[in-house]
């Protein structure tokens, strides 16, 4: 008897994750059950009282999502809502998510998949069904699983099209050996193609290389002018552009040759050679780990830093994990350090002091390189007359292998950060009794350093003085909180209304990324943690009972597409100034432009950011920034 | 319960119809389509929508049951709905309620507010593309459904 025509009514988008997952009798069943509700402006659509019994989908409009006073955040065509109102369960998830309202931001049309519909479609097809009740982490994990699967899975999955190939050099059979080399020459190749004298048309291509010459000629005494056509060997040894690189390097060493050819779509289209096949794979992390420790100078430093951004590339290109990646370039860029910090340091120094990394690097969050932050810890009453030329030669050449120097001045190099462990605990006093905006930032830094060099218990002392001075003073928490809201984290980037907003780039960095480190950094800090790692954190949090575990889960989940997303939008810049000053390689730049993104990254920022709002709430709440 | 910022107090259902048949002439037409959707607050109730087809899916008498049964005594929204009502009333036998509201009216009155002395265009094409109404009325249903639309958009914000 319900037999309402999905041809007249306003087309559902199946397109959309996750409804693509449905088949045509589900897509048919879906359209039959679809209602559809026009709001006018203002109107609150959804409110905590009124349980919902339908999963919305925007048809037209905008929807803000309203937590509190504050949009956490908006809706726009496609975009779906309503889920957690449909699930919400009597004790979880209150509190912060309570006063969670869904206004129409201007006239409205959504479409409403009814409860008892969604749930059918649900328990048929689980893929479906989990794409869309798994909750926010699960959904989380999905969205990425699936692009992992797009894109490549692991370091060995590098492919033949990463690595330089030698543009393909022919020459016709009746061509003579003195030609082919001639050839060579003029191309500075080592080797040519020679087309089948038969059936030009995908005929027989043989090859001739350098070696081939050689032998044919010297040893074996053929006159120059012999056509190449009848010596060139046949057989040619081809892999397809996609093909692995692996492949490529066990088909070499199966067949003892240096070079293979390298087809796409049946074309040859170059050459492989062992050399730039071992290129690609020596940005291996143990390949600079070696060039670290056999480093005799700065210089050779320089090349195994310059190094590092290739092998973030490289991996990142090949869908390894950023949180793996991010612990791979901590450890590489902290051995440079200490490397650097040992060849530039005499013995004495060595053993008296200790050389910290703060902020990112401290955190072991860094991906790139970013700005220098770093100190040293001399021990009381060690003195060093050359100190001063030590500190600036080490900022020099950390500045040469393309560390930017700190903007705030947060380096070896001002004796603000190189001073004995009493002037430390000197700062670290004011720090905490006289706060004022340069104090805060000076002890959030601090707070994340870690050693790198030197004697490692003259920071832990430090630390340890710090944290005794904190005791339970609430009015220093609170300032020391305060800087978690100081970004606005945006949401109204998805709203197609403002199709120039939406082209908006974000900065990552302030909207999303820093809350969730300085608001982990507060609850920490509060706590007396000794963790310097904002995961580490988070977890240590939750076990403590300070986090909320699903939110913990959540924040993990959220920061490290955070840090994904960033990444990506830094790798994914064209290569525009490649051999241009060194330093400038894939400089820090925290925007993303929401609209460059694909979808699941958008879908997921757009989560993220809505989580990172929430966590603010938080942080606003447990430490009474709004009084 | 209910939708509290909805400004109209009146919760009750309505029903939009639209009946398509053979000519306009409501004493000698036969009904080929009839689609009637319940309008509940701003939700229209599509998935649960009632499309006949007198006399090919269902007999006559059944027909008229059934529409008479889904619009019980709910007030009527339409387009055209003079026509619409009367064919219903012939397939049901018996009067519907006459609390009705032509869109088309509701349209009118809307326009002439804003626009002096010209004339209004109140066909059906013009007046979803001035509501800006995200429907393609290329069947009853569709006509039923651009009705249910316009008629929430022109009572919900007029206020």
């Amino acid at each position: 008897m319900q037999h309402a025509m999905p041809t007249a009514s306003p087309d559902f988008d199946f397109g959309r994750p996750p409804f693509d997952l449905l088949t045509e009798g589900q897509r048919a069943a879906l359209a039959g059950a679809l209602d559809i509700a026009l709001y006018p402006r203002d109107t609150v659509i959804l409110s905590r009282e009124e349980p919902a019994d339908a999963l919305y989908v925007v048809l037209r409009g905008t929807v803000q999502e309203r937590r509190g006073g504050e949009v956490a955040a908006v809706h726009g065509p496609g975009d779906r809502f309503g889920l957690q109102a449909l699930y919400a369960t009597a004790g979880g998830g209150a509190g912060i998510t309570g006063a969670r309202r869904f206004v129409a931001a201007e006239e409205c049309a959504c479409h409403l998949i009814p409860r008892a519909a969604l749930e059918a479609l649900a328990a048929e097809n689980p893929a479906f069904g989990a794409a869309i009740l798994g909750d926010f982490a699960q959904r989380m994990r999905d969205l990425a699983a699936l692009r992992s699967n797009r894109e490549m899975a692991a370091l060995t999955m590098a492919r033949i099209r990463q690595a330089y190939l030698h543009p393909p050099l022919f020459v016709d059979a009746a061509a003579s050996l003195r030609d082919a080399a001639e050839a060579m020459r003029q191309n500075r190749a080592s080797s040519v193609l020679v087309r089948g004298a038969d059936g030009a048309m995908g005929g027989t291509t043989g090859i001739l290389t350098g070696t081939d010459l050689r032998d044919l000629v010297v040893l074996d005494g053929r006159p120059v002018t012999d056509p190449v056509g009848p010596l060139a060997r046949y057989g040619l040894l081809t892999l397809d552009r996609d093909d692995l690189l692996f492949n490529a390097l066990v088909l070499m060493t199966k067949h003892a040759v240096r070079r293979i050819v390298v087809t796409e779509n049946g074309a040859i289209v170059g050459l492989l050679g062992q050399s730039d096949l071992l290129a690609v794979l020596s940005n291996h992390s143990q390949v600079i780990g070696l060039q670290v420790e056999h480093a005799t100078d700065p210089a050779d430093l320089r090349r195994a830093s310059r190094s590092i951004v290739e092998l973030i590339r490289t991996l990142h290109a090949t869908g390894v994990k950023v949180a793996f990646i991010a612990d791979l370039v901590t450890e590489l860029n902290r051995r440079i350090f200490r490397k650097l910090f040992e060849l530039l340091a005499p013995p004495e120094l060595l053993a008296n002091s200790c050389l910290i990394v703060m902020g990112s690097e401290g955190r072991g969050e860094q991906l790139l390189k970013t700005d220098q932050d770093n100190g040293l810890i001399l021990r009381d009453g060690f003195d060093c007359p050359d100190l001063p030329r030590i500190a600036a030669d080490f900022t020099r050449h950390l500045v040469e292998f393309g560390y930017p120097p700190c903007p705030g001045n947060i380096m070896v190099s001002n004796p603000e950060w190189t001073r004995p462990l009493a002037g430390y605990k000197d700062a670290l006093f004011n720090w905490v009794h006289r706060p004022d905006e340069a104090a805060q930032m000076n002890l959030a830094i601090f707070y994340d350093a870690a050693p790198v060099a030197g004697d490692a218990t003259l920071l832990a002392e430090a630390k340890d003085y710090l944290l005794s001075r904190l005791q339970d003073n609430q009015m220093f928490f609170t300032q020391f909180a305060r800087p978690t809201l100081s970004f606005d984290t945006p949401s109204g980037l998805f709203a197609s209304l403002f199709e120039r907003r939406r082209a908006e780039p974000v900065d990552i960095k302030k909207a999303g990324i820093f809350p969730i480190v300085h608001g982990v950094r507060a609850l920490a800090l509060e706590k007396h943690r000794a963790e310097t790692n904002t995961v580490e954190r988070i977890q240590v949090l939750a076990e403590l009972g300070a986090l909320d575990r699903k939110m913990a889960a959540d924040l993990v989940e959220a920061f490290t597409i955070l840090s994904t997303i960033r990444l990506k939008a830094r790798v994914d810049l064209p290569e525009e100034n490649e051999g241009g000053e060194e330093g400038a390689e894939l400089a820090i730049d925290n925007l993303v432009h929401p609209d460059r993104l694909g979808k699941l990254d958008r879908d997921q920022f757009k989560d993220c950011l809505a989580l990172v709002k929430s966590f603010k709430e938080l942080i606003a709440h447990h430490f009474r920034l709004n009084h | 319960m209910g939708y509290p910022d909805h400004g109209d107090t009146d919760r009750r259902e309505r029903v939009a119809i639209h009946c398509e048949a053979t000519s306009f002439d409501p004493e000698a037409a036969t009904p080929l389509a009839f689609a009637a959707i319940r309008i509940r607050g701003p939700r229209i109730l599509t998935g649960s929508a009632l499309l006949l087809h007198p006399g090919s899916d269902t007999g006559l008498a059944e027909a008229g049951d059934l529409l008479h049964a889904f619009i019980g005594d709910r007030p009527l929204v339409g387009y055209y709905l003079d026509f619409s009502v009367a064919m219903a009333e012939r397939l049901t036998g018996r009067p519907l309620s006459d609390e009705r509201t032509e869109v088309s009216s509701l349209y009118y009155a809307r326009k002439i507010r804003s626009m002096s002395k010209q004339a209004v265009d109140l066909r059906l094409d013009s007046m979803i593309r001035d509501l800006d109404l995200p429907v393609r009325p290329d069947d009853a249903f569709g006509i039923a459904l651009t009705a249910a639309m316009a008629w929430l958009r022109l009572t919900q914000d007029g206020r």
